[in-house]
């Protein structure tokens, strides 16, 4: 029933509904954008959410977050080119089916999904959120030391190409993060005797630097290289082509709803995000299809699969967000800065202290689906032409001097616009070396907790580190955590052992030739 | 993945691991029956530098490729330090002449970069962002106009 008294603050307001549609706006072009991400959207916008309460911050950062996801596959089947990492699965069969001419065909049926997904994601959030809520009640600091230190190896060992990497940019957001004086003892830690260090480096500064200014310098790279993406739409090309009749999507309905479990079940999960679900519900569809040789080339449940998943992930992956303080991706990671800054503390008592915001915040995410829906389903053509019509070369400086005001406006400080650079070259430097950005700004938004619940857990026990030992909660975390390792290196193993066998398979026929 | 991505993230991951390492020796020791400060720091930095040297042993056993060598510095990188000292400078500006005039010069200089040429509609992008800028986030939303140390044009409107 919290819900409704959700939608009743929500609906009761006008102001929270101009949020929510110009947060869905914002969040389709942006997610539309090739190189601009809804996490960048929101670093970027987080600063002009200091002036207002808080409802309306997170109602307007979750809907950008949520309709952002979204608007990738605009990009994706219009321009051949992923919005976003989540949309790559829908251009598969998305961009076929626009070169068919029937790219508003396979646009409603992106919309159609996503709705379903996001939806059935809000609800497993919805109704399950509680449950986790009152169990997280019971963990005590060795048990959250458990969860932080499975959230820092399972989000380093899964996000990105390789685990070392992933793991080594985790480590470095940590180190970042312990910059200033440590909150028990006072003392300084890697301030090297700066005096404007002691108070350590900010969350909004660095996001930032990392996901804006970091993009900017990434853009012109590939716009000086030779490397920008030369934006081809194809536009829908007859009435009849772009309808999409009852008949066409009821093969996709079932493949939205199973997809949508996948997503909500992955979204849960820390790290692993909307690509992977997207991904993982493409590929397990595709095992399913009846009509597996269209799929690549057009198939509207190929759309639908994806689509379904990416969006679902949105709602569960706020479950350890609000339940535990671990974010579960990059959004969320932002989305914990605005509560902290709201002076908001989240975590299992969030549910005692701000049980209405809270359930007004999931009603303004099932709105925000609705808006982004409207917008979709109507005019996902129009936001294509309106991105084809603005240069890259003036949205990129729009987005530099933007991301300068941003950073000063958060405390007016120009220390905090020069930390915003420093982070800005340490995202493009990561970009290059293929280091994960979102691993770092989470392992960063992470690391004090961590340290914290380390301390307390070795203070209030007699046996020094064997507490975790004695803690099956907390060993089960420590499993989870060594399990997502062992995974990850046993996939990798795998997929070396298939690339040798299929050099030596085309070694073998080469010779025969 | 190339074994000089590898190679430069493990020395890259090494010199920090190695510096923050030695700059964590310097965190006073815990008084007794409390966990220090210095703990949590040193593991952390111990942690970078085994998965340092985890990296550099994986770009050893890698095969040198053909693949393009992204990731290293390339002539497009010139353009990315420029804007990068753009930015750097940008500040400074800021501090000596106030965010108005700061961001006219700025946003000039950032539109010049990417690759706008005419100066009469250079001008007027650079014009019409600062104007913007300055009304969104300064009268709009209210945030403090720092004053020029060098030259503070507000001050000098106002005389």
């Amino acid at each position: 029933m919290d819900i409704l008294v959700g939608f009743a603050t929500v609906l009761s307001d006008p102001w929270i509904l101009v949020a929510i549609a110009l947060a869905s706006i914002v969040g389709v072009v942006i997610g539309a954008t090739p190189g601009l991400t809804a996490a960048a959207a929101i670093a970027m916008l987080l600063p002009v959410t200091y002036h207002v309460p808080p409802l309306y911050a997170l109602a307007f950062l979750y809907v950008i977050g949520k309709s952002g996801r979204f608007g990738g596959s605009i990009a994706a089947i219009l321009f051949n080119t992923p919005g976003t990492s989540a949309s790559a699965a829908t251009q598969l069969d998305g961009y076929p089916l626009a070169v068919q001419g029937k790219a508003g065909k396979a646009l409603k049926v992106a919309t159609v999904s996503s709705v379903i997904g996001d939806t059935i994601g809000d609800l497993i959030l919805i109704f399950g959120v509680a449950y986790v809520a009152q169990l997280a009640l019971k963990l005590g600091p060795p048990e959250y030391f458990a969860i932080y230190a499975m959230a820092f190896v399972v989000i380093g060992s899964v996000i990105g190409k390789s685990m070392l990497k992933g793991l080594a940019s985790c480590l470095l957001g940590i180190l970042v993060a312990l910059i200033g004086l440590d909150s028990v003892s006072g003392y300084a830690r890697f301030t090297f005797d700066s005096f404007q260090l002691m108070n350590g480096i900010g969350l909004v500064p660095v996001m930032i630097g990392i996901f804006v200014l970091g993009e900017v310098f990434a853009q012109m790279d590939s716009m000086k290289s030779g490397q920008d993406t030369v934006l081809h739409s194809t536009a829908p090309q007859s009435a009849e082509d772009s309808q999409l009749s009852w008949m066409e999507y009821r093969p996709c309905l079932p493949v939205a709803i199973r997809s949508a479990f996948t997503g909500g079940l992955i979204g849960m999960l820390p790290g692993l995000g909307s690509a992977v679900a997207a991904f993982v519900a493409y590929a397990t569809e595709f095992r399913r299809a009846r009509n597996p040789e269209q799929w690549g080339k057009g198939a509207l449940e190929g759309i639908a699969a994806p689509e379904s998943a990416n969006n679902a992930v949105s709602g569960p992956s706020m479950v350890p967000l609000l339940t535990l303080g671990v974010p579960g991706s990059t959004i969320g990671a932002i989305l914990m800065g605005v509560f902290l800054i709201h002076g908001i503390e989240i975590g299992p008592t969030l549910f005692l202290t701000s049980r209405e915001l809270i359930f007004s915040l999931f009603a303004t995410g099932l709105l925000g689906i609705f808006c982004y829906g409207l917008i979709g389903y109507f005019g996902s053509g129009f936001v294509g032409r309106l991105i084809m019509r603005v240069p890259p070369n003036i949205i990129y400086p729009m987005i530099f001097l933007t991301a300068f005001v941003a950073a000063y406006a958060n405390r007016s400080s120009l220390f905090d616009v020069l930390v915003m650079c420093v982070f800005g070259l340490v995202g493009y430097v990561m970009r290059k070396l293929e280091l994960s950005t979102a691993a770092f700004v989470i392992a960063f938004v992470l690391a004090r907790g961590a340290e914290e619940s380390l301390r307390q857990a070795l203070l209030l026990s007699d046996s020094g580190a064997l507490v975790f030992f004695e803690r099956p909660v907390a060993l089960l975390f420590f499993a989870l955590g060594l399990g997502s390792v062992g995974y990850r290196m046993y996939g990798l193993y795998r997929d070396k052992r298939k690339a040798a066998a299929l050099h030596k398979t085309t070694g073998n026929a080469g010779e025969s030739c | 993945m190339s074994r000089g991505s590898y190679c430069w993230t493990g020395i890259l991951a090494g010199v920090i691991g190695l510096i923050a390492l030695w700059a964590s020796t310097g965190i006073p020791d815990p008084v007794a029956g409390e966990i220090g400060a210095k703990l949590f720091p040193q593991a952390v930095s111990a942690a970078l530098i085994l998965i340092s040297t985890l990296l550099l042993w994986n770009a050893r056993r890698l095969p040198a490729s053909d693949a393009p060598r992204d990731w290293m510095p390339q002539s497009s990188t010139l353009h990315v330090l420029l804007l990068a000292t753009l930015g750097l400078t940008y500040v400074g500006l800021i501090e000596a002449l106030g965010y108005a005039l700061a961001t006219l010069i700025a946003s000039t200089a950032v539109f010049l970069l990417f690759g706008h040429r005419r100066p009469q509609r250079l001008l007027l992008m650079a014009v019409l962002a600062t104007a913007a800028y300055y009304l969104c986030f300064f009268v709009g939303l209210g945030v403090y106009d720092p004053p020029g140390s060098v030259l503070d044009i507000r001050a000098l409107l106002s005389n």
